[in-house]
């Protein structure tokens, strides 16, 4: 049974002469306790199929499809059943810890308050654990870091104690969205080692958000690569990165620079990024595709499974040989 | 903070003393003389002026008078006033209760009124939102001393609810007597505090450490409270106390119009008689009374916003 489903999501938000697709049929299950990548470009929808988990969706969204938490309808639950659910079983760690956090607030009322306020815990037994929690995520003098103000920690300090917050309340599932972005390069490695030993320990699904591919494959089970507001490609790191069954995914991966081999000049996918509110029929990545037939012009393309993973190309099957990486660096995962 | 306090003192009393040079010396260049006043339009021999200014001292050179003034006000000694011959320290001590009075209550309604429907319509939003935002429009729009006319016209004449004139006897009579004239001084600053409050709860509501906390299970009320009306009062307390230490000011139009015995009616009544001693020693006041509001609003500021750093500010 899965943790959460996702079942053809699809997100509209308002726009001048007419309403505009976000999110076009996203549909994805996690099993308890495991690690999915989110991986695609600024706009693919991404972040946007987190925010649909949480129901943090900008105002006016329309969303259709159905989010199902442990058999739970979450896009169907009243108010006060979604904070609760919110407080109890779902965890966000946001991109920039800076905003996250009240500046005005001590970071200890920051880390009381989502088991005080929102589940009601006492006051001592709440502090006794974000401390054990803090000292966990290498922050060395606790009671300093409990009496500061947001201003007075570096932003690594700042997603630790974001990472102290989410894991603390002991969620089913973390919703991560791209948690190192806005940090320094030297403490990303760091903070996001953090994360995934915290998320193992206590056996927290996640769904992790992000534009880095290489980083998605190292901490998660398996890697969702979604272009236009749809999944193109789902499979594990390993899959992906030896024989990867998506033009765009083979694209994605040479894209990105090798350690290993020198190259000319960077290879870039041509084209621009396509909006889902942009795609006319048939398969949204045939603008830029360099494998493109003419049936992929129209009809819309189906994901389709098989050898535990799913592919959404009308080519896959004959372009299978064509994709395949021979210079893949060796992926744990 | 004690240090800062200390610091910002004497910053006051540098800006009292050059204030006070401003005042002495733009009332030596007002048109009209004191002398003239004093033999109000009689013709006198010029023996006669010069024996009245020797008395008053007025021959004497303009910066030796200044010090005399000076010296005196520092030893409490204000002068006299040349239209009554009062001592102006006893006449300003008779006069503050009623201003300090009218200028607490117009502060209070202005707090109590003007931050809770800025708040209430930035939360809720919606008709309640539109209504304070038309309400302060025209609430800015009304002149003071209009408003004071009209206030007196439905309330005290028509209605009668309330007295005319006067500034009444006892706690309550007093609270009564006040009540239209702090209404009347607070209404266009009740408009800006509620309009900025508004504005400042509107974008509070919009950061992302509020859907944060939202996103955390966090209960509404407590996300309201803590921390949106919280970071709100940030821009709110500066314009509450710009706008309480220029009621001071404001407060000489409704205490003429309503006929009330305080500073501002007596400022009124000097400048016409030049009567120079009270004009300057009000003047002072005022002048003290705006750099006690900021310095407390400062103060304020620091224990809201643990960012501002008072050891480090410059006075």
């Amino acid at each position: 049974m899965s943790l959460l489903e996702l079942d053809d999501i699809r997100l509209d938000l308002p726009h001048r002469g007419g309403d505009r697709a976000l999110l076009r049929g996203v549909s994805l299950r996690v099993a308890p306790g495991e690690a999915i990548g989110l991986v695609g470009e600024s706009g693919s929808g991404k972040s946007m199929t987190l925010r649909t988990v949480l129901r943090t969706e900008p105002a006016g969204a329309r969303v259709t499809g159905r989010v199902l938490l442990d058999g739970t309808d979450v896009r169907s639950l009243d108010a006060a059943a979604l904070r609760r659910l919110r407080a109890r079983d779902l965890a966000m760690i946001s991109q920039d810890p800076r905003a996250a956090l009240n500046p005005v607030l001590r970071v200890a009322e920051f880390l009381v308050e989502g088991l005080c306020d929102a589940r009601g815990e006492r006051r001592g037994t709440a502090e006794r654990r974000v401390r054990d929690l803090l000292a966990q995520v290498g922050i060395a003098d606790v009671d300093r870091c409990m009496d500061s103000y947001p201003h007075q920690l570096s932003g690594g300090m700042l997603q630790r104690v974001v990472i102290a917050a989410a894991v603390a309340g002991s969620p089913r599932l973390l919703l991560a969205d791209e948690p190192t972005t806005a940090l320094d390069v030297t403490t990303q490695s760091e903070v996001m080692a953090i994360l995934d030993e915290q998320r193992r320990e206590h056996g927290m699904a996640m769904l992790f958000v992000t534009h880095d591919l290489e980083l998605a494959s190292a901490v998660c089970d398996r890697i969702a690569v979604l272009y236009a507001g749809q999944i193109v490609e789902i499979g594990t790191p390993a899959q992906l990165h030896s024989a990867p069954r998506h033009p765009y995914t083979r694209l994605l991966l040479d894209s990105r620079p090798s350690l290993t081999a020198t190259t000319p000049t960077l290879p870039v996918i041509p084209g621009r990024p396509v909006a889902a509110y942009e795609v006319g029929a048939g398969c949204a990545f045939a603008t830029r595709c360099p494998w493109i037939a003419p049936r992929c012009r129209d009809g819309a393309v189906p994901l389709v499974e098989g050898d535990g993973r799913a592919v959404r190309c009308h080519r896959s099957d004959e372009l299978r040989g064509e994709l395949v990486r021979t210079s893949a660096p060796e992926v744990t995962g | 903070m004690l240090r800062f306090v200390i610091r910002r003192l004497g910053a006051l009393a540098a800006t009292l003393l050059v204030s006070s040079f401003i005042i002495y010396a733009a009332m030596y260049a007002a048109p009209g003389s004191p002398e003239s006043f004093l033999v109000r339009g009689r013709t006198v021999s010029p023996e006669v002026l010069a024996s009245i200014r020797v008395q008053y001292g007025l021959d004497e050179p303009f910066l030796v008078r200044y010090w005399h003034w000076l010296t005196g006000v520092l030893s409490g000694d204000f002068g006299e006033s040349l239209a009554t011959r009062q001592d102006v320290a006893s006449l300003l001590a008779s006069r503050i209760p009623t201003t300090l009075g009218l200028t607490a209550y117009a502060a209070l309604l202005i707090v109590v009124f003007g931050v809770v429907a800025g708040v209430v319509a930035g939360l809720r939003g919606g008709a309640l939102d539109t209504a304070v935002l038309l309400g302060s429009s025209v609430g800015f729009a009304i002149p003071t001393f209009f408003a004071a006319v009209l206030l007196m016209s439905v309330f005290a004449v028509t209605l009668g609810w309330f007295p005319v004139f006067g500034a009444g006897a006892g706690l309550s009579g007093r609270l009564l007597h006040l009540t239209l004239p702090a209404v009347a001084l607070a209404l266009p600053a009740i408009a800006v505090v509620a309009r900025i409050t508004r504005t400042a709860v509107v974008e509070e509501r919009d950061t992302e450490h509020v859907s944060v906390s939202l996103a955390r299970g966090v209960p509404w009320r407590v996300v309201a409270r803590r921390h949106i009306v919280r970071n709100a009062m940030l821009p709110v307390t500066t314009i509450v106390g710009v706008n309480v230490a220029a009621l001071v000011a404001g407060a000489a139009v409704v205490e003429h119009a309503f006929t009330l015995d305080g500073i501002g009616s007596l400022l009124i009544d000097a400048v016409q008689q030049k009567d120079f001693a009270v004009v300057q020693a009000v003047a002072l006041v005022l002048v003290a009374v705006f750099g006690v509001v900021n310095l407390v609003i400062d103060v304020l500021y620091a224990v809201i916003d643990p960012r501002v750093q008072l050891g480090g500010e410059s006075a």
